[in-house]
């Protein structure tokens, strides 16, 4: 994989929400433990971000205009590029209802996500699974 | 014995007169045809003959006839009696019965030929006459003997029932072996007197034939009735007509007294004269009291009054009041109509109908609506909160680093953030108190079309800096209507604010808004629906976020909404017992539609 990181390279992490709060809250917390944090507004901005720059974890918020997170989810998983890249979703909404296989639902072919976290999220809570997921 | 000289003489005076003033043309021809000597009965029909061939003065031929009868008198000596057709004097067809008589001479010889002709002209008219009525008279005709069997039947009783003549009558009309119990023909070979009465037949297809018989005698042998003639009129059609009839007029009396409606229908003098059980229910009065009585003042809308009056054909009225026999008003729907009959005012009918348990369902279903919203706005609120909570949170650690690491810059995003976060949940509280508030509308009559305009010059200005183009689509008047005015500017309000939101969250330049206000006419007497609309060209929705349009807390434009917006413009557009509805799609846009039908909207304030 020629885009991956050296052994010592900060891990890259993308983060997609359309609140700038949450999104500079989270980037701080990552940032200030050691990773490279890159955002979006949202869900278009976000796929075309993470095509780009290939990151190690994509942390996704649900409720967003235009394009919501389920519907990006899902556009990552099923592109072969992407397929792989381990995903954290944060929403304020109940996620267990949304990994179901209905019309809206992710659907049980597709892996579900890697990390759940319900906003608010505490920086230890966000931290430890990021680190769970990507070490 | 020999004839005297006298007797001779007074013989041929009387052969003479004979000759002249029996009642018959009389017509002497000779071998040639020719007519030598005729009577003057002869040629006041056909003119003066003498000389003149007989198939010339007869028949107006030139030559002699096929057939002729007097040729072969004149061949064979008989006497003939023969019917035949002329043409008289005048050139009309003139119908006669001659005998035709040989003048034969002692040796055999015959040089002449008597014609003595009868002239039959009226009678063969009247018996065609008589023919054509007896074949076309719009009846069952027949002559019967004394047998029961039909000797003569006309074209329709043929048609009708089949063959005829020879046959029973009770065969022939009612498919049977034997006579009828009660047979008018019967009767009037006995009694000789007309006898009438009704009978159901079968014709030949094996329809049943409902007719009404006259028998007569026709003709007489001695002192006993020989024939009669029955006359049957077809009544099929009638009873068929009763008997639907009939029908009809139950089934109207099941409707009238099992209808959930009150039905009152009065003469033009205001006397009752139908008062079903709904009406009784309704009223407290009952239809033994008030049949034929005056309908008490007051019982009805006034509007009823000016129907049986003759000045209104008709009056629909959704909100009225009906008082009963306490003096208690209940809600009603009230329509009357005028009755006519043959074009001429026979009075007038109401169709009142109790509008109590619709009116309380109505409102049960609006604060189940209501609580359900309520329910919903508090599930979803939580999410609202949980994104604010974050952003507190976010405020609280890049603060707290910013202390940590001696980083103003730090230190003042931190505090923005909370400051950020604390305004948004307050913004939140408030419009939150205002949803659930429930004030009641304040209702006035209003100009649609003033109102959709009042919106649109108020957000000209936030347009144009969005580079959004807002425009106004309406008609120049719509009827005025009663409606909460700040309740509806607050429900375009927002739609708009929506749109301009959604344009420039979309991609389109120069995109568009549109209001559009305008009135659809009611259909089967109700009045019409009056509609606005909120159209815009912006992002559009996907199918997850257009199914959380009203049921949560919801928002998708980041710390910049609350997602009560759309809540409170349904809960508006429900107060004015309107629907709102709404179609999207990603990147072509939204149309917002608030639909409020005349009938159910609110009653002014002030009234």
């Amino acid at each position: 994989m020629e885009n991956a990181p050296k052994k010592n390279d900060p891990k890259r992490v993308v983060i997609v929400d359309d609140e700038e709060d949450v999104v500079l809250y989270l980037s701080m917390i990552l940032t200030d433990h050691g990773y490279e944090v890159q955002s979006a507004n949202g869900g278009r901005e976000g796929l075309a971000l993470i095509k780009q720059s290939k990151p190690d974890l994509v942390c996704l918020d649900i409720l967003m205009p235009i394009e919501t997170g389920l519907s990006l989810f899902k556009k990552v998983r099923t592109d072969p590029e992407l397929a792989d890249l381990p995903v954290i979703i944060i929403s304020g909404m109940d996620l267990s209802e949304k990994m179901g296989d209905d019309d809206e639902g992710v659907g049980a072919q597709i892996r579900h996500p890697e990390g759940y976290l319900e906003k608010p999220v505490k920086p230890e809570q966000l931290l430890e699974t990021v680190k769970a997921v990507i070490g | 014995m020999s004839e005297t000289q006298e007797s001779k003489s007074w013989r041929k005076a009387v052969h003479d007169e004979l000759y002249e003033r029996v009642p018959c043309n009389i017509a002497v021809i000779d071998r040639s045809m020719r007519i030598v000597d005729h009577n003057k009965n002869f040629s006041d029909i056909f003119g003066e003959g003498i000389g003149k061939p007989c198939y010339t003065v007869y028949k107006r031929r030139t030559s002699t006839c096929a057939d002729c009868m007097t040729l072969k008198t004149f061949e064979d000596g008989e006497v003939r009696v023969n019917d035949a057709e002329g043409v008289d004097k005048d050139g009309r067809p003139a119908h006669y019965v001659v005998h035709i008589v040989p003048v034969k001479l002692p040796n055999g010889e015959i040089p002449y030929v008597i014609e003595m002709s009868t002239d039959v002209t009226d009678t063969r008219r009247l018996q065609r006459e008589y023919h054509i009525l007896f074949e076309r008279v719009p009846c069952y005709v027949a002559v019967l003997n004394r047998d029961l069997r039909i000797v003569r039947a006309n074209e329709r009783l043929r048609e009708t029932f089949g063959k005829t003549t020879g046959e029973h009558c009770f065969e022939v009309m009612k498919k049977r072996g034997s006579k009828c119990e009660s047979c008018p023909a019967l009767q009037t070979f006995e009694d000789g007197k007309m006898h009438t009465s009704e009978h159901v037949g079968i014709s030949k297809s094996g329809k049943h034939t409902h007719y009404i018989v006259t028998t007569s005698p026709l003709s007489k042998k001695g002192s006993e009735v020989s024939h009669v003639i029955e006359v049957a009129l077809d009544i099929s059609e009638t009873r068929r007509l009763e008997s639907e009839l009939e029908k009809q007029n139950a089934f109207r009396e099941v409707l009238i007294r099992n209808s959930v409606d009150a039905i009152v229908g009065v003469d033009t003098q205001s006397k009752v004269f139908l008062f079903n059980p709904a009406a009784e229910k309704m009223t407290g009065y009952s239809a033994e009291e008030m049949t034929g009585k005056l309908l008490p003042a007051g019982l009805f809308a006034g509007e009823f009054a000016e129907i049986i009056d003759g000045d209104r054909e008709r009056y629909l009225l959704h909100d009225a009041t009906l008082t009963d026999r306490d003096g208690d008003e209940l809600p009603v729907q009230f329509n009357g109509v005028a009755l006519r009959q043959n074009g001429d005012r026979i009075g007038a009918a109401a169709f009142v109908q109790d509008l109590r348990k619709i009116r309380q369902l109505e409102k049960e279903k609006i604060d189940a609506e209501r609580l359900a919203a309520v329910g919903q706005t508090v599930a979803g609120l939580a999410h609202g909160i949980k994104n604010i909570l974050t952003g507190l949170e976010g405020g609280m650690y890049v603060f707290r680093g910013g202390l940590e690491k001696n980083d103003q810059t730090r230190i003042d995003r931190g505090w923005e953030m909370l400051e950020r976060n604390i305004d948004r949940i307050t913004l939140l509280a408030r419009s939150l108190l205002s949803f659930s508030k429930g004030d009641p509308p304040v209702v006035s009559t209003i100009d649609p079309v003033a109102l959709a305009r009042e919106v649109v010059d108020l957000f000209d200005d936030a347009a144009r800096k969005a580079n959004v183009v807002l425009e106004l689509d309406v008609p120049d008047t719509i009827e005025a209507a009663p409606m909460d005015r700040e309740g509806m500017h607050s429900c375009l309000a927002n739609l708009v604010s929506n749109a301009i939101d959604a344009c420039q969250m979309g991609d389109k330049p120069d995109c568009k808004v549109t209001v559009r206000c305008s009135e659809t006419a009611g259909g089967g007497g109700e009045g019409g629906t009056l509609l606005f609309e909120v159209a815009d060209e912006g992002c559009g929705m996907n199918y997850e976020i257009k199914k959380k349009v009203f049921t949560n807390f919801f928002t998708t434009k980041g710390a910049v909404g609350t997602g009560i917006g759309l809540l409170l413009t349904r809960k508006i557009v429900q107060e004015h017992g309107g629907t709102i509805t709404f179609e999207s799609a990603p990147e072509k846009g939204t149309l917002f539609r608030l639909l409020f039908r005349r009938d159910r909207l609110p009653v002014p304030s002030d009234k």
